[in-house]
């Protein structure tokens, strides 16, 4: 009988505390995952010291809760993984210095993984049979691709936001907007009051064929409307620019990705990352596919979340190929995925 | 006994291993390069140079600042994650008494000054006495011009060493005439006198676990130094003139709230009642109102604005009602709560009350029951 | 001080590579100008000059992204979200500053008090119309006024 393999993940890239156990790459024991949301709401973002303290604070304990919960040894374990970018330098390094300190003490290999694929295989965790290739869209607070999914652990990157990600243009909408922090999620639901066809918001599609995104002129045209609005003395209506906002960067998001999952005729269109939690996101992509006959995967919310499970899941790939990292592994902020 | 000790406090890291009393091995690296890519393979290097492995050593140690925050943080990061995988205790050993220790045997005053931005310095003042270090005073963070006036009136040699000479050594010197400087080989902490305080903490019985190990910054984070110099919570008597917006936070937080007239009579006509306000930011957060009949305290309301929930504000009030209670000399304080408010039932707890009933169906709104809570004081 | 016109986009990515033919290890160059002004272009242009083959995106999110394959590593900073000066300190900026790359800072004139004296300042500006940015540059220190001396001299025929 063919051993299981058993991998302790680890993933503090933002304002997350996670760990994980993973069995076999698809099967999760335990995913605990300690926010610190409600200390940074009040900064009106992250705060990367205090995101780096209160991670320092948290990982022992939370390493524990997910041992524990998955009534596993540290001897049934075969690796740690670890996040090791991109993100904020200083958070990462409590993460991939811990792992690096348990691979360390029980002499067992450390698995550097990339936090965007990570996010790809929340949908090897979700859907069980899932396997590659297909396309798929990765947006959040940090990044915005469509990656065409060749196999586990080979990607072609189809297309890249130019400018600002997906996520932060929602935030600095958002903030403009004074709705608070995140912006995702507060955009996602003050729209639902809204008129997403109130201002006709630009869309941005660049250049015929390009699967790149620009939302940096989306964010002026917001800015510039607001101003305009203020300066006329006229009332903003919050809930029609964020709905309309929101409608012009989901429009764009859907599209691209539908066009590449035709292209590469992917019987899948795949969502991942935190902008994957978008309802409307969820509900245009579904109608855009319905029309082209492919079929919408996107993970449960807190697969879309920054978690460990993902980055256990994708270090079991690497591992199984025996791709392993170096003990004197670096945090890098914006790791690529390029390899 | 084996101790591995790291610091990796300042721009220089280094690991030391002191076995049954001996310095086995030492290792101190300054190339200016980052600490987390080396920190491991440096362990690695202190501790098979001694012929042994990782889960040989007894007790693991890291200074735990002042410092560089992040160079502070890598080190724990690998202490914590080595200990956690082998199940050692750790100690952790405060910065300045690291450097102290360099100078081991010195006979005058011991200043080790830290850099910590903009013109100051970390500091305390130590003296040996026969082999144990006192503390004669400590500076916490300081601007380098107040420590050398702070300075002036001893008049024994005061040795300065830590990366704070680099920056001031010439300004200490045309000030102090009694300044001494550490060599070049003991001027930045050694992972040598972490491992050397870490056998006496050890003696003492001073161990924790990886999951207790805290830093010691000195410093609160400047987005925390920001926010409460702009958000400092007052809690004062509540004027007329408030009213309007506390019946806004009542609206904003009861499905029947009260009107403006239930509030007018409260402030202004019921001898019995005692209505406080939280004020952040030049309005009104939070409120609280009670009654003061006989020997008991009846709260019959705590409200906090949407904007200012989860900040404690709720904590502070509830706090402060219990200490108006005990100055008027009542014994015992009771409120309601709705059965499903559990975050107000935690905070009621956390102040020492205790459910002691019901009242079936209290909420009109929702035939909801109310807890009755008590406290005696 | 050098002023210099760029009638679009494209252009001012010429001027940030123009500029990277006379950056030197351990510069420090500081980038001002509201949202929209072609700060992050600008950036890409000096990477891009650099040699630099990874794609350059705005750090908003991580507030530092760091380029090393170019012929000097780039040290990319956006500190729009940032409160204080302070903040930045804690990042360990400062081991950048003297490192042995390049900085560029966007939104500079936040934590302009910890930084230091000598650097390049680059206010970027929108000019007559839409697509217009007047760019005027700054020299604080010696070897970035020879750094504005240079590019005066090499300006292209490009006006």
């Amino acid at each position: 009988m063919k051993k299981d393999i058993n991998i302790l993940a680890i993933e503090t890239s933002c304002d997350e505390t996670s760990s994980s156990i993973v069995k076999n790459g698809r099967e999760v024991l335990s995913n605990i995952i300690s926010s610190q949301i409600d200390i940074h709401k009040k900064f009106g973002g992250v705060v990367p010291e205090v995101a780096s303290r209160k991670h320092l604070e948290r990982i022992s304990d939370v390493i524990d809760l997910a041992m524990n919960e998955s009534k596993m040894k540290y001897k049934d374990l075969d690796a740690i993984a670890v996040t090791y970018g991109p993100g904020l330098v200083g958070a990462l390094l409590i993460g991939l210095t811990t792992a690096k300190g348990l691979a360390y003490g029980l002499n067992i290999p450390l698995v550097g993984v990339n936090h965007i694929e990570g996010h790809i295989f929340a949908n090897f965790i979700q859907y069980k049979d899932l396997e590659p290739p297909f396309v798929c869209l990765v947006a959040s607070g940090g990044h915005s691709h469509i990656i065409n999914v060749l196999n586990y652990g080979n990607y072609k990157i189809m297309g890249r936001t130019r400018d600002d990600a997906a996520g932060e243009a929602f935030d600095k909408v958002a903030r403009t907007l004074e709705l608070g922090y995140p912006g995702g999620p507060l955009i996602d639901k003050i729209s639902k009051k809204g008129k997403a066809d109130a201002i006709d918001f630009p869309r941005s599609y660049l250049e015929e064929g390009s699967y790149d995104f620009s939302f940096s002129g989306l964010k002026s045209s917001v800015l510039n409307h607001i101003n305009t609005m203020k300066m006329k003395g006229l009332e903003i209506n919050a809930a029609d620019i964020a709905a309309s906002f929101q409608e012009s960067v989901v429009d764009v998001l859907a599209d691209k990705l539908v066009w590449a999952a035709i292209e590469k005729k992917s019987p899948y269109a795949v969502l991942a990352g935190g902008v994957a939690a978008n309802s409307r996101l969820r509900e245009l992509l579904t109608e855009k596919c319905k029309e082209n006959n492919i079929k919408v995967l996107y993970p449960d919310p807190i697969l879309c979340t920054d978690n460990a499970a993902m980055i256990g899941s994708a270090a079991y790939y690497k591992f199984i190929k025996g791709e392993t990292s170096s003990l004197n592994l670096n945090a890098i902020p914006n790791l690529s995925l390029s390899l | 006994m084996k101790v591995l000790a790291i610091d990796t406090s300042t721009v220089a890291a280094s690991a030391a291993l002191i076995q049954d009393g001996s310095l086995c091995c030492e290792y101190f690296l300054n190339d200016g390069k980052k600490h987390s890519e080396k920190i491991i393979s440096i362990i690695d290097y202190v501790i098979k140079s001694c012929g042994l492995e990782a889960k040989d050593i007894d007790v693991f140690s890291c200074s735990i600042g002042p410092g560089s925050f992040t160079g502070l943080r890598v080190g724990a990061s690998a202490i914590k994650g080595i200990a956690q995988a082998l199940g050692k205790p750790i100690t952790g050993i405060p910065t300045l008494e690291v450097l102290a220790y360099n100078l081991r045997g010195f006979k005058g005053l011991i200043c080790p000054i830290i850099d910590a931005q903009r013109e100051m310095v970390y500091s305390t003042l130590f003296r040996f006495e026969g082999d144990t270090l006192l503390k004669i005073k400590d500076f916490s963070a300081i601007v380098i011009d107040d420590l050398i006036c702070r300075l002036g009136p001893y008049d024994d040699d005061i040795a300065f060493l830590g990366d704070g000479v680099f920056l001031y050594q010439n300004k200490i010197k045309n000030s102090l005439k009694n300044a001494r400087f550490a060599d070049v080989g003991n001027i930045l902490p050694r992972a040598s006198s972490v491992a050397s305080l870490a056998i006496i903490k050890y003696k003492e019985g001073h161990l924790l676990w990886y999951n207790d190990l805290r830093l010691d910054y000195i410093r609160k984070s400047q987005a925390e130094v920001e926010y409460e110099k702009n958000h400092i919570v007052t809690i004062v008597n509540m004027k007329a003139e408030e009213i309007d917006e506390v019946v806004e936070i009542e609206g904003l937080s009861f499905n029947n709230p009260w009107s403006y007239e239930s509030f007018d009579f409260e402030i202004n006509k019921n001898n019995l009642s005692r209505y406080i306000v939280a004020k952040t930011d030049g309005r009104i957060a939070g409120y609280a109102g009670t009654w003061l009949v006989f020997d008991e305290m009846h709260v019959t309301n705590i409200a906090v604005h949407p904007d200012y929930r989860n900040r404690g504000i709720g904590n502070k009030l509830v706090e402060e009602i219990i200490n108006i209670a005990r100055e008027s000399g009542l014994k015992r304080i009771t409120l309601e709560v709705r059965n499903s408010n559990n975050q107000a039932i935690c905070l009621y707890e956390k102040n020492g009350f205790k459910a002691e009933g019901f009242r079936k169906k209290y909420y009109a709104d929702t035939g909801e029951d109310a807890i009755i809570m008590w406290k005696e004081l | 001080m050098l002023k210099i016109i760029s009638k679009s986009l494209d252009e001012t990515i010429r001027i940030g590579m123009d500029l990277s033919k006379h950056v030197m290890p351990g510069d420090l160059i500081c980038l001002t100008g509201d949202l929209g002004t072609g700060k992050t272009s600008f950036t890409k242009g000096l990477g891009k000059g650099l040699g630099i083959t990874e794609y350059i995106t705005s750090p908003t999110y991580t507030i530092i992204n760091e380029y090393y394959s170019g012929r000097i590593p780039l040290y990319h900073f956006d500190v729009y979200r940032l409160g204080s000066a302070d903040e930045m300190l804690e990042l360990g900026c400062d081991e950048y500053f003297f490192g042995n790359g390049i900085t560029v800072l966007e939104w500079a004139d936040n934590v302009l008090d910890i930084l230091p004296e000598e650097k390049l300042c680059i206010i970027m500006n929108v000019g007559n119309n839409f697509d217009e940015r007047i760019i005027t540059m700054k020299a604080y220190g010696d070897k970035y006024k020879t750094i504005l001396k240079e590019m005066k001299n090499s300006e292209s025929p490009r006006n």
